[in-house]
């Protein structure tokens, strides 16, 4: 008994050893979402792509629900949810106040969304390429992966 | 070859094991005054056990239910080879217009990819609004644009209030045929500095859904 105890302690040891010797030589596990350009839908991006633009040249657009934006959504995103406990139309003001920026609108819009699942983002984006792009003069993408892209990207 | 026949046996065994759903996708025509409608996926156990370990509707508007629920009322998450349930969603469509895409997603154990069941609802625009926006370039000609409204409508939508939020675009609502037919004309005063302003309008509507409306003027720099 006491030699079985012992031997797992060994195997534990040994494995442990091995884990931190892979995590020293080859870093951290990669936890980043793949995104292939290939395999984009319509008006999809990588998050790769997003990053190799300027800053002040796209708005983040948060379309989970409020409590997530605020526990966690990118720093500048504005809220624009589907979400029914809301007043849309109140949130559709606050992202053209923010989109606007005084006359020089940006130009371009990601919007993401709460990883895979979520179709918000995606209804969103319909909406406003609909209703603003045109005018606004902005393109409008939906962020591949979602929040999950971000998170593993921050990670 | 013949050594390994059994291990390919088994392979194609696993990968076809997992909750076949009859569609994936249920389309459904919401009339303008229902306030929820409910959509349901019928699936059958193919292959080996299913067990579900997560299942969610990213949005507080859609809640799910695994049915048929266990004799306690409690929710069955491991499923057996050859039975048979469905995933029930019920769909409340609050301030929604418009086509919309929601989905159901059920995490299964041993398949790294979760399977998303979506919900397409599409509820009528009764009263339409066209564009949603009107620019001005800067510098330019304050010269007058016209929104047009249509009512699409089996009775009567009559505007009963508008207000704008920017003293820089006065307009004037324009009768073309009553509770049918409108024009929102608008002409700023200027276009010497960037300006951005909304137009709101509230109808008779006895839906709140389709009691209020908004639409954005704008002055800005002309892209390069």
């Amino acid at each position: 008994m006491r030699r079985t105890f012992l031997g797992a302690i060994g195997v534990f040891l040994v494995s442990s050893l091995a884990a931190l010797v892979t995590w020293l030589v080859l870093g951290p596990p990669d936890r980043s979402v793949a995104c292939d350009p290939a395999d984009l839908g319509e008006g999809q991006i990588c998050l790769s792509e997003v990053r190799a633009w300027e800053a002040d040249s796209y708005l983040w657009v948060d379309a989970r629900p409020r409590k997530l934006w605020q526990k966690n959504g990118v720093s500048g995103s504005v809220l624009l949810t589907d979400d029914n406990s809301e007043d849309f139309l109140r949130l559709e003001e606050d992202f053209m106040e923010a989109a606007y920026r005084e006359g020089e609108p940006y130009p371009r819009i990601v919007i993401y969304c709460n990883e895979e699942g979520c179709g918000s983002s995606k209804a969103i984006a319909a909406g406003i390429r609909e209703k603003f792009a045109e005018m606004m003069g902005f393109e409008v993408f939906v962020l591949y992966g979602g929040w999950k892209a971000l998170a593993a990207d921050d990670a | 070859m013949k050594l390994f026949s059994p291990f390919f046996f088994l392979l194609t065994v696993i990968s076809s094991a997992e909750m076949v759903f009859e569609t994936k996708l249920v389309e459904i025509n919401a009339g303008p005054d229902v306030d929820v409608v409910t959509a349901e996926f019928p699936f059958e156990i193919k292959g080996e056990v299913s067990e579900i370990i997560e299942y969610d509707a990213p949005c507080s508007c859609l809640s799910a239910r695994i049915e048929p629920l266990r004799a306690d009322r409690s929710t069955q998450l491991r499923w057996e080879v050859g039975e048979t349930g469905r995933v029930t969603s019920r769909f409340k469509m609050g301030n929604f217009k418009g086509t919309v895409d929601k989905a159901i997603v059920l995490k299964m154990k041993g398949r790294e990819k979760p399977i998303q069941l979506v919900v397409r609802v599409t509820i009528p625009i009764l009263f339409e609004i066209q564009p949603s926006t009107l620019m001005w370039e800067l510098g330019g000609q304050a010269r007058e644009q016209i929104f047009k409204i249509r009512v699409r409508h089996d009775r009567p939508l009559k505007i009963l209030e508008s207000s704008g939020t920017t003293e820089n675009f006065p307009f004037e609502v324009r009768t073309i045929k009553e509770g049918w037919e409108y024009e929102l004309r608008v002409t700023p005063k200027s276009t010497a500095s960037p300006s951005m302003g909304m137009i709101r309008l509230k109808t008779d509507s006895e839906l709140k859904r389709h009691q209020r409306h908004q639409v954005f003027v704008v002055v800005k720099k002309k892209r390069p």
